[in-house]
């Protein structure tokens, strides 16, 4: 096995490193809650969206659908 | 008392319960474990306390948001640090707005035939190593912490910088070749 001063190296670097502030870890578990709340709204709340739009499409496509036929004008009926 | 529990848990352990529980504690195992690690490799290479304190915060968050990407085919310190060079290399690139920062971008380096050994390198007196890596360029610095730091594959340093693995074996061949040719400069063979 070699030496490896790389090893060495980090080692010491990791020694004069001055340490973290811990605001970083609170910023990181800050941004983690946001974007949980994000997945968790869109969750939530994307198949309603989705349902609507389609519930809107569909409806209005079927109401066409239903609605009655005019009827001929008697007037006008071939003669 | 969990988080004493937590702690014998191993990383792959750690991330499979964080994922299966979303439990901010497992993640927080994590963060307490590496993140003095990530903030020297950002600070070695950033060389800024402020720019290195942003960059760890930021990958922190990356390793969350992709923390189901994780596949356990290396080791998840590998994994770590494949997001934490390849951030600071990209941070390094956008603030410096230059694309240069391997020896064969900046200069026409002439084919290199023979390999400078690997012993050559890590047997190199830390504080001249040290040196060395201070007057390279940042990405070949980048490249040999990567290999003989970390112990990372050709595979993974090529996924991590997003080149192919022959492009990493002629940067990381270049890289040596840089190193000892600094080494040669700032140390030169004493005259009798």
């Amino acid at each position: 096995m070699h030496m490896n001063n790389f090893k060495n190296l980090i080692e010491e670097e990791m020694r004069d490193v001055p340490p973290l502030p811990p605001q970083i870890k609170n910023n990181v578990q800050g941004n983690m809650g946001f974007f949980r709340f994000l997945g968790n709204t869109i969750e939530l709340y994307l198949p309603r969206v989705l349902d609507a739009v389609v519930a809107s499409l569909s409806g209005s496509s079927s109401e066409n659908k239903s609605l009655p036929k005019t009827p001929q004008d008697p007037g006008t009926s071939g003669i | 008392m969990i988080t004493q529990g937590k702690k014998k848990l191993s990383d792959s352990e750690l991330v499979q319960r964080f994922l299966a529980t979303q439990e901010s504690a497992y993640f927080s195992v994590l963060y307490d474990k590496y993140s003095a690690r990530v903030y020297s490799r950002c600070l070695s290479l950033l060389k800024d306390v402020a720019l290195a304190q942003d960059a760890t915060q930021e990958v922190f968050v990356k390793i969350y948001l992709n923390l189901s990407k994780f596949s356990e085919r290396s080791q998840f310190s590998t994994w770590v640090y494949s997001i934490t060079y390849n951030f600071c290399i990209d941070l390094i690139r956008r603030n410096k707005k230059q694309q240069a920062i391997f020896t064969d971008d900046i200069e026409k380096t002439p084919e290199v035939a023979d390999e400078v050994s690997d012993e050559d390198l890590m047997t190199m007196e830390v504080d001249r190593l040290k040196d060395v890596l201070e007057n390279i360029p940042v990405g070949d610095k980048a490249i040999l912490l990567m290999k003989y730091q970390d112990d990372m594959q050709i595979k993974d340093i090529a996924e991590a910088l997003d080149k192919t693995e022959s492009a990493i074996k002629m940067k990381l061949k270049r890289a040596k070749h840089k190193a000892q040719s600094v080494y040669q400069t700032l140390y030169p063979p004493a005259e009798y």
